[in-house]
């Protein structure tokens, strides 16, 4: 056991980060790490396991000593992967096997930002939204803009609607006297999933998780129980919130194959661009989940000494049907009539921009230029903000 | 309702308390009630079938005992043969018209004739293969006199459709588990420990091992992956679905066998370590074991067995591999499966025959990892036709193993997920088979049976399949 742990020191080097990385290491067992201070540590370990188990072989142990002893194993596990330095190598080792799947990339951007820490010690904005954000802000030219009185931090994601940031806000790393800035437009008031399981899951926490299930109401976690289940569990467990980046690296343990990119990448066609056009034009069905979230959000980050900035997002004109242009005035009403002092609503006329047909990617997203344009935009009004 | 299940979990907790409560009539009145709550929640139309085929079979024991006790041994064979037709019918009816039916009709296009054949595109009913051969166990060892016929029926429909082993085994004989029914039973705290650990070795071996195999396994299987995996992706995915399919069912075996040790039941082993086989004979008294003495006791044995010399027996044992197969299910690969281990077992036994075993020459018991690892090979090879969606896919594997070998990241992944899920089990494995005991993970010494349990219960958090995912062997 005591040369196993040295062996295991030297591979934890170069060896065990280039796997991680999915590259090829310049060396693969580092000699100096097996017989340094991390080979003797893990010498000393394999070394106190291997007496452990002579003491007590033999030894007779029921249910009274092996029930609270694997307990206790088990939550070192938990704590073990919780530290810093085990999840950067997870959700790096999850990064480098994704391929094609853009909400587990960020889940994993969220994630290692996360055991980083925020190291700078000035006020930041913390940008949040869906997909509407990431095409339409640039962060870094947001960050370089608001320089040096404040930072600006990445927290948007794709399918972001104000109940999923409301699961997210413990990965959220705001403190007093910073702001929220986020685009909401009518589409982030609809309901796209009842219960995205899948989404919460990796940022489920006992913090934010009664706030969300609240927001759904009785009769949907009712409906929808095995799905607020694996919430609780995901808010309990680490190891259960890792479980999606697991099975990712368990099942490309070497790598991603390039047959398996080839099928998941989607590709539009013409008339597919043109059935969501028309998709998009159609009514949407508005989520009471979706509008009770969001003022809990505001009212949990007034309490968090937070001050929120909505700007109102837009959409191409293909897709500016007589429904969507009534519901985008119902909920600019019901966003300007917010009566919090630490709320503000930013309506797009405010911001004297005007986008052209260029300036769209597609029916809801900004292309460079529209962002260029919305990122400035955004950043004088945020520097005007106290 | 499936066991790896919260509904399963909520069901269970119910019932186990009210088991706990009432006295033995009651247990029994609780196990009839809560087995067609079980069953009937797959399909309520279900609980017809089960108890037609309960009753019809209470009812003939009945009538064979009474004209056994006059004498009248012709009318107790008609009351035995009705029922064994139409239990047989109504398996066949729901199983295999529909298959015999397109077969037919496939094979008449082929000779240039048309034929109308109708379907009936029934559903096929939770388990029917399982408790159609239980029960009908029940009537043939009354009418073999090896038991007496039960007068009452509760007793006889709780044994029928006991739900821990209802829709997937083991295949109880009568003689086992009806006096366990019609006995006041014991729950003892040992029985509940080891009913514990079962039931929860099972789940691991389903939720974690089996169920996450299945994704690697269907990555080359289903749609078109055959094409185009390369020969050691398509060999890997075999040995990964050896294990999956062992872990999916011997990990609800032990589930049923768990649950009902906790409620004072014990039903037979019905798998011991079969891939430490040593050959095709031995791998059979290892593998659905419940399944394989049924065939010999009720089919195999009636046949005539060995008994008629060396051809006659091994017409009867490969005739017996051959509908063991069938049983599976109501496709060709199911039969070529059958018929593979009962060439191989005709094979066997032709040759320890022309060796001379057991006519005076012993086997010397050499290489026996060579042996085993031969065996599981051999046994891979039939898994390969019983996983295959057809049998031209299970004969383009085989030219991929051996004619287009290729290792690729594709094979890497395989067998690298296949290393971590299955390490637990062959741990386990190891154990028990050095140790010549099945219950040897129960009486390790502290430290590794805690370390066990930390595994299975990390195993659970990262990879155990929340999804309810059925077990293969419903299917059948």
């Amino acid at each position: 056991m005591p040369v196993l742990g040295i062996l295991a020191a030297g591979l934890l080097g170069d060896g065990f980060w280039g796997w991680v990385d999915s590259s090829v290491p310049g060396r693969w067992f580092d000699w100096g790490r097996a017989f340094g201070p991390a080979g003797l540590a893990l010498g000393v370990a394999g070394l106190l396991f291997a007496g452990a188990w002579r003491l007590l072989v033999g030894r007779k142990g029921g249910f009274a000593v092996v029930a609270p002893c694997a307990l206790a194993g088990l939550l070192a596990v938990e704590c073990a992967v919780r530290l810093s330095t085990p999840q950067a190598a997870f959700w790096l080792a999850v990064r480098s096997r994704l391929g094609e799947q853009p909400f587990m990339r960020e889940v994993c951007y969220v994630r290692l930002e996360e055991a980083a820490g925020r190291m700078d010690s000035a006020p930041a904005v913390v940008v949040i939204g869906s997909s509407q954000v990431l095409n339409g802000v640039d962060v870094p030219a947001l960050d370089e803009a608001l320089r040096p009185e404040r930072r600006a931090i990445r927290r948007a994601m794709f399918g972001m609607t104000p109940l999923k940031a409301l699961c997210m806000r413990a990965y959220f790393p705001f403190r007093p006297g910073d702001l929220c800035a986020t685009m909401l437009s009518e589409f982030d008031f609809t309901n796209q999933e009842e219960f995205p399981a899948d989404w919460f899951r990796p940022y489920a926490s006992w913090r934010t998780l009664p706030d969300v299930l609240s927001c759904m109401g009785a009769r949907t976690c009712r409906a929808h129980w095995r799905q607020a289940v694996d919430g609780a569990m995901a808010a309990t467990w680490e190891l259960w919130r890792m479980r999606d980046g697991a099975r990712e690296i368990a099942f490309h343990a070497v790598g991603r194959e390039a047959a398996a990119d080839a099928a998941s990448a989607g590709s539009t066609s013409a008339s597919g661009a043109a059935l969501a056009a028309e998709k998009a034009r159609g009514p949407l069905q508005r989520a009471a989940a979706e509008e009770k979230a969001f003022v809990r959000l505001t009212e949990r980050l007034q309490a968090d000494g937070v001050r929120f900035v909505v700007f109102e997002g837009d959409v191409h004109p293909a897709i500016q049907s007589a429904f969507r242009v009534a519901e985008k005035r119902r909920i600019r009403a019901w966003l300007q009539g917010f009566g919090s002092a630490s709320f503000r609503y930013v309506p797009i006329d405010e911001l004297g921009l005007s986008f052209d047909l260029g300036d769209w990617k597609d029916m809801t997203h900004l292309s460079s230029t529209g962002r260029a344009k919305f990122t400035w935009a955004m950043a004088a009004t945020l520097q005007s903000e106290p | 309702m499936v066991f790896n299940s919260l509904v399963f979990l909520v069901f269970f907790a119910i019932v186990y308390v009210a088991y706990r409560l009432l006295p033995h009539r009651g247990q029994n009145v609780l196990i009839l009630v809560s087995s067609y709550i079980f069953y009937g929640w797959w399909d309520w139309r279900f609980c017809g079938l089960i108890a037609l085929t309960s009753l019809c079979s209470w009812g003939s024991g009945l009538a064979i005992g009474h004209f056994r006790r006059r004498g009248a041994s012709r009318a107790a064979w008609w009351s035995c043969a009705a029922n064994v037709g139409l239990n047989l019918g109504i398996l066949g009816v729901f199983k295999y018209y529909d298959f015999f039916a397109s077969s037919a009709a496939a094979a008449a296009a082929a000779l240039g004739w048309t034929a109308d054949v109708p379907l009936l595109r029934v559903i096929l009913p939770v388990g029917i293969s399982f408790y159609t051969f239980q029960a009908l166990s029940y009537t043939l060892d009354v009418h073999r006199g090896q038991m007496r016929p039960t007068r009452n029926a509760v007793d006889f429909c709780a044994f029928v459709a006991f739900f821990p082993q209802l829709v997937a085994g083991p295949i109880e004989r009568a003689s086992n588990l009806l006096p366990q029914i019609e006995n006041p039973r014991t729950v003892t705290p040992e029985g509940t420990r080891e009913g514990i650990w079962l039931v929860a070795w099972g789940l691991f071996k389903k939720c974690v091992i089996a169920d996450n195999l299945a994704v690697l396994v269907d990555g080359v299987f289903n749609g078109g992956g055959t094409a185009t995996a390369g020969g050691a992706a398509c060999l890997l995915a075999v040995y990964a679905f050896a294990f999956q399919i062992y872990c999916d069912f011997s990990g609800y075996s032990d589930i049923a066998r768990g649950l009902a040790k906790m409620m004072g039941v014990d039903l037979m082993l019905n798998f011991n370590n079969p891939y430490f086989a040593l050959n095709p004979k031995d791998f059979w008294a290892r593998w659905h074991i419940s399944l394989s003495t049924w065939l010999r006791d009720y089919l195999y044995i009636p046949l005539g067995g060995n008994r008629r010399g060396a051809a006659r027996k091994y017409a009867n044992l490969f005739l017996t591999m051959l509908l063991g197969g069938l049983w599976h299910g109501a496709a060709w690969t199911f039969v070529a499966w059958g018929a593979f281990h009962g060439a191989l077992l005709v094979a066997y036994h032709a040759w320890t025959s022309w060796m001379g075993f057991g006519k005076g020459r012993v086997d010397s018991g050499r290489c026996v990892w060579l042996r085993r690892i031969a065996m599981f090979n051999l046994a891979c090879v039939g898994w390969l036709f019983f996983r295959a969606e057809t049998i031209a896919q299970a004969w383009s594997m085989l030219g991929a193993i051996f004619g287009r070998w290729a290792w690729d990241a594709q094979a890497a992944n395989i067998l690298c997920a296949t290393i971590l899920f299955a390490a637990p089990l062959w741990a386990v494995q190891a154990l028990q088979v050095a140790s010549g005991r099945l219950d040897a993970p129960r009486r390790l010494s502290p430290v590794p049976r805690i370390a066990l349990w930390i595994v299975m219960a990390v195993g659970f958090l990262l990879f155990g399949n929340t999804g309810g995912g059925a077990f293969i062997y419903f299917q059948f």
